[in-house]
């Protein structure tokens, strides 16, 4: 085995070892197969929004928005203006994953609470619905709604360890 | 013929050519279209069976198609409410849109909205299944208001229900109401300022209004409402009623921007010897997202037409917020200007006073939680009012602080506020 060889493995054995503040993909498995396959399905796009909190705190936050084209059978995920990518059904999910889980600098209790929210009820949503630039409205406090975030549906509400 | 296989050998790669850059057009137009789906057809489910169909010497068959036509319809029409139509352009924004506003609007217990491919690329058939709320809702509110003051004649509690009745089968193409207002005050003495006269003249311890309404969607987005008043008012003391009846009509448009219109007149007397008309206007305008923060203002104006003067200026600006859980009224301020004759009836029965002016500042904040399953909302409102130009005083402030409470269901509202003004001035 040549040096190069080694210094990959070694890698691959340090990343392993090191414990990862994201929670594993397969908690997203069973939301994903009953109510976000279904719901690409429709051809109506949609929002989804990881939220990393402990307590009334915010750790960390990341949405996604989902569109399915109906003639090429592929879904694309967009933040904001720019597309992560399009891909077929089944290989959406560890897109999804990879895109839509974030993860938390620190952790002061060295566990948080993970959720998925459908369509949450927030100010860049309801800006992105406003003809003008939403400049009406007030702006949300993250802080105050990490657990109180009203949303059409909580689709993952897991307490995950790193 | 060699040449000719030649030709023909070039004419089919030209041809090819030719096509294919077709294609590659077409393709692009379709990348480029402004909008990228095309809708061929919408359809509805769970709407209410449409009442225009007339089923009079009519066969079960003619029945069958007449009612089918007229759920498609009603389909079309409802859906054009919120901004789509058939045989339109629609972009993905506007369908999350679409299924985000008939999610909000209150109507329907839940929508599933989807799309299915037509024939055509970029064609597709629009399918809203919908379930409806009860379309029937019941209010009945009670509110107290306690008004201490130095002169011991003048304290007085007023008792206020109002019940109405909605009714929005048709909504959000038309729906309906009606209902009752009674108001009831302990007032057995003339307020500090004004003459025995001037109580009997302005005192109406007992109010009933009855009022009917109805709302008619006429185009995108824009509604007309319409509201009928009939106020009866008893004073107890000379055992006089005086009649007074108006009329609202209000244009609701996209932007919530709407008018008001209204009259009424003023029979005073036990017999109706009287009527004066008192054309008015309102205007009122209403920004922003309900979900989040709203700013409404309101101008009144009423001026009458009669011999005697009158003036009745309000002006109101409200700003609401509805989020972190707590929602409610964050500032209103009101400026009323009245100005009238003391020997003439005034409109307003708990504010008998003439050539005034009046200042509100008000705050209220609620929050709304589930008691007994069904969803509870308490508030709170304190504010301060002005008033100035009354018959013997400079100017009197007034503090007021209330307690209000609304159980809801899904076929009723109870609503019970109490205010008290401390130490009234006047």
């Amino acid at each position: 085995m040549t040096n190069w060889g080694l210094i990959v493995l070694g890698l691959f054995a340090l990343e392993a070892g090191s414990a990862s503040a994201k929670p594993d993909c397969a908690v997203l498995k069973s939301a994903f197969t009953e109510q976000i396959v279904p719901r690409i399905k429709t051809g109506v796009p949609f929002e989804l929004m990881y939220l990393g909190s402990e307590g009334d705190a915010l750790l960390c936050r990341q949405t996604i928005h989902l569109t399915y084209d109906l003639w090429d059978e592929k879904v694309s995920l967009n933040r904001g203006a720019t597309q992560l990518g399009k891909f077929p059904l089944p290989q959406t999910l560890t897109a999804l994953c990879g895109h839509l889980m974030c993860e938390p600098s620190e952790t002061p209790r060295g566990r948080y609470r993970a959720r998925v929210l459908l369509n949450p009820l927030w100010e860049g949503r309801l800006a992105r619905f406003q003809d003008s630039s939403g400049s009406g409205l007030v702006t949300i406090n993250w802080r105050k709604l990490a657990s109180t975030l009203p949303s059409e549906k909580l689709l993952l509400d897991v307490e995950v360890v790193p | 013929m060699k040449y000719k296989l030649i030709s023909l050998f070039v004419l089919g790669i030209l041809l090819l050519g030719t096509q294919s850059a077709w294609a590659a057009d077409a393709d692009k137009e379709a990348d480029t279209l402004p909008s990228p789906y095309f809708i061929d057809g919408l359809h509805c489910e769970g709407l209410p069976q449409s009442k225009r169909v007339v089923t009079w010497f009519a066969s079960d068959e003619e029945v069958e198609i007449a009612k089918r036509v007229a759920s498609q319809e009603d389909c079309e029409a409802t859906l054009s409410v919120y901004g789509v139509s058939k045989f339109s352009w629609l972009t993905p924004e506007d369908l999350e849109k679409l299924s985000d506003t008939l999610k909000r609007s209150h109507l329907f217990k839940t929508v599933e909205v989807s799309i299915k491919k037509s024939e055509i690329k970029n064609h597709i058939h629009l399918f809203a299944k919908l379930d409806r709320y009860p379309t029937e809702r019941r209010t009945l509110e009670n509110s107290f208001t306690a008004t201490g003051a130095k002169n011991a004649d003048s304290s007085r509690f007023t008792n206020a229900t109002r019940f109405q009745y909605d009714n929005f089968e048709q909504a959000p193409l038309g729906s309906y109401k009606f209902g009752t207002y009674v108001e009831h005050s302990s007032a057995t003495g003339p307020l500090l300022g004004q003459s025995p006269a001037q109580f009997d003249n302005s005192q109406y311890p007992f109010l009933m209004d009855f009022y009917v309404g109805s709302t008619r969607h006429l185009f995108l987005n824009t509604h007309l409402d319409t509201e009928v008043h009939l106020i009866a008012m008893h004073d107890v003391l000379s055992n006089s009623v005086d009649g007074r009846g108006y009329g609202i009509v209000t244009w609701r448009f996209p932007t919530r921007i709407s008018f008001l219109s209204g009259e009424s007149y003023i029979a005073p007397g036990l017999l109706i010897t009287e009527s004066q008309l008192y054309p008015g206007g309102r205007l009122g305008w209403t920004y922003g997202s309900p979900e989040a923060s709203h700013a409404t203002f309101d101008f009144t104006f009423f001026a009458k037409s009669g011999g005697i003067a009158l003036l009745d200026y309000d002006l109101k600006y409200r700003y609401m917020a509805n989020t972190l859980g707590i929602e409610g009224v964050f500032g209103t301020i009101s400026l009323q200007f009245r100005l009238s004759d003391p020997n003439v009836a005034p409109i307003d029965t708990l504010t008998p006073f003439s050539a005034t002016d009046r200042q509100t500042l008000e705050f209220s904040v609620g929050k709304k939680f589930r008691l007994w399953d069904s969803p509870t909302e308490v508030s709170f409102r304190y504010g301060d009012e002005n008033l100035r130009g009354l018959t013997n005083r400079e100017s009197a402030s007034t503090q007021f602080t209330g307690l209000g409470m609304v159980f809801r269901g899904e076929m009723w509202d109870v609503k019970l506020k109490a205010t008290y003004q401390f130490d009234r001035m006047f």
